[in-house]
């Protein structure tokens, strides 16, 4: 104890010294604004860079969890766009708040039979139900057929089943879109009468009239025109702006008042 | 109360009232160069007595540090530098000691030690001082230049005052 005292008072004046000078140090970074600047960044400059090497070290590893933030966070902006768009027009207001973006991606695909299904990594636990739509980035992909509880089945556009309440944007005469099972890249959109003045390059978008796809969402463009012999009304080649040969994200939608629709109709 | 004590008292409050109310509000600048900035009251440490104990003198030197502060806006900056150069006025006097020592009591004056010897201790010390404070006060060596700049032009026109302040008043305590 003798030796401890001691020594505190041979080094009493450092003690002092140093203990004086933290609390000057810890004052003028806690006080002063510019300092205080220069020492988070500095501080930041250090560990940061410290950081990003550990980063880069293990960065592959968080990939996985990257991806689905990104795509948890493009569903959102998706959503967040439909509303935007919903509050310029009045009318569009109602029907686009009703609809959810989940992201999920493509767990296996086909395309080259009749019939084709894909298989997405999300289910009933994450709240995918029968009939819900399929979209990615360029426009829609399929409907949802079946669940479990992990996974879950969807129609592709490219199946003999698929018809989808399609319109020609610009001139809103609308029919059933289905495929013909020859090209993976071109659907038929049927019942578009005769008189209807469409162009090739016109875009094809859903109409909304069923609860699977909120309207306007991009189908493709129209590729060529024909009279369909016999009939009055026009066979419509679509040109896809989804490549249903190379999906790899999605989003499922959901649509919030499905039931109370399908309550209505029944 | 012992007579050091009371000029050592009376040398800091008028040394750190001229500070803060006169030498701070005092810009001297030439176009572009404002580099001057007249700091006194480090003349307080620097005359401190001998005998004062240097836990103490360290922790008085905090305690002006501080004082001026407050009035410079900067909580911190200027105690820094005063505790820095509290702390290394001993290992200075230590080398400049002459060859009969010092009394004991006496404070470290022209007027009591010598101009000759006065001039190169004070010259240190307030050097220091600025050094240090710019740096505080810069923060990062990325303003290097503003630093140097800044540590000559207020030495040169701080240690004329200083000087002159010895020349007039007899400092004997």
């Amino acid at each position: 104890m003798r030796n401890l005292i001691a020594l505190l008072i041979r080094f009493s004046s450092l003690i002092t010294f140093v203990v004086l000078e933290i609390i000057c140090f810890s004052l003028i970074i806690n006080y002063n604004a510019s300092q205080k600047d220069i020492w988070i960044n500095s501080s930041n400059l250090f560990s940061g860079s410290i950081l990003e090497k550990k980063n880069e070290a293990i960065s592959f590893l968080e990939l996985d969890d990257v991806n689905k933030q990104l795509q948890e966070e493009n569903a959102r902006l998706k959503q967040s766009i439909l509303q935007a768009q919903g509050y310029s027009t009045e009318i569009a207001l109602d029907t686009n708040l009703q609809f959810k973006y989940i992201p999920a991606s493509i767990f296996s695909q086909e395309y080259r039979s009749r019939n084709n299904h894909l298989t997405i990594n999300k289910g009933r636990r994450d709240s995918i139900k029968v009939d819900m739509g399929v979209i990615n980035e360029d426009g829609i992909v399929g409907i949802i057929k079946s669940t479990s509880d992990k996974y879950a089945l969807a129609i592709s556009l490219l199946n003999s089943q698929t018809r989808i309440s399609a319109r020609i944007k610009n001139s809103n005469y609308f029919g059933n879109l289905l495929w013909e099972g020859k090209d993976p890249r071109l659907m038929t959109l049927e019942s578009i009468p005769r008189y209807a003045e469409i162009t090739v390059g016109d875009t094809v978008v859903t109409s909304g009239y069923s609860t699977i796809f909120p309207q306007g969402l991009d189908i493709g463009t129209i590729e060529s025109f024909e009279l369909k012999k016999g009939t009055s009304n026009l066979d419509v080649e679509v040109k896809l702006s989804a490549d249903m040969t190379n999906l790899s994200t999605v989003y499922v939608i959901e649509n919030k008042d499905k039931d109370e629709i399908k309550a209505l109709e029944y | 109360m012992n007579k050091a004590v009371v000029s050592n008292l009376w040398r800091a409050l008028v040394f750190i009232v001229l500070q803060v109310l006169v030498f701070m509000s005092i810009k001297i600048t030439f176009g572009e160069f404002d580099y001057i900035h007249i700091i006194v009251y480090p003349i307080i440490i620097i005359l401190f007595p001998l005998n004062v104990p240097r836990p103490l003198l360290i922790f008085l030197s905090f305690l002006i540090g501080m004082t001026v502060d407050m009035f410079y806006n900067s909580i911190g900056v200027h105690a820094s530098a005063c505790v820095f150069i509290a702390y290394i006025r001993d290992y200075v006097l230590k080398y400049l000691e002459p060859h009969g020592g010092y009394s004991i009591d006496i404070s470290p004056s022209s007027h009591n030690l010598g101009f000759q010897w006065f001039l190169p201790y004070s010259c240190f010390m307030l050097f220091v001082f600025m050094i240090f404070y710019f740096s505080v006060e810069a923060f990062s060596f990325v303003f290097i230049f503003e630093i140097i700049m800044n540590t000559i032009a207020s030495f040169i026109f701080s240690i004329l005052f200083i000087l002159i302040h010895q020349f007039i008043f007899n400092t004997t305590v």
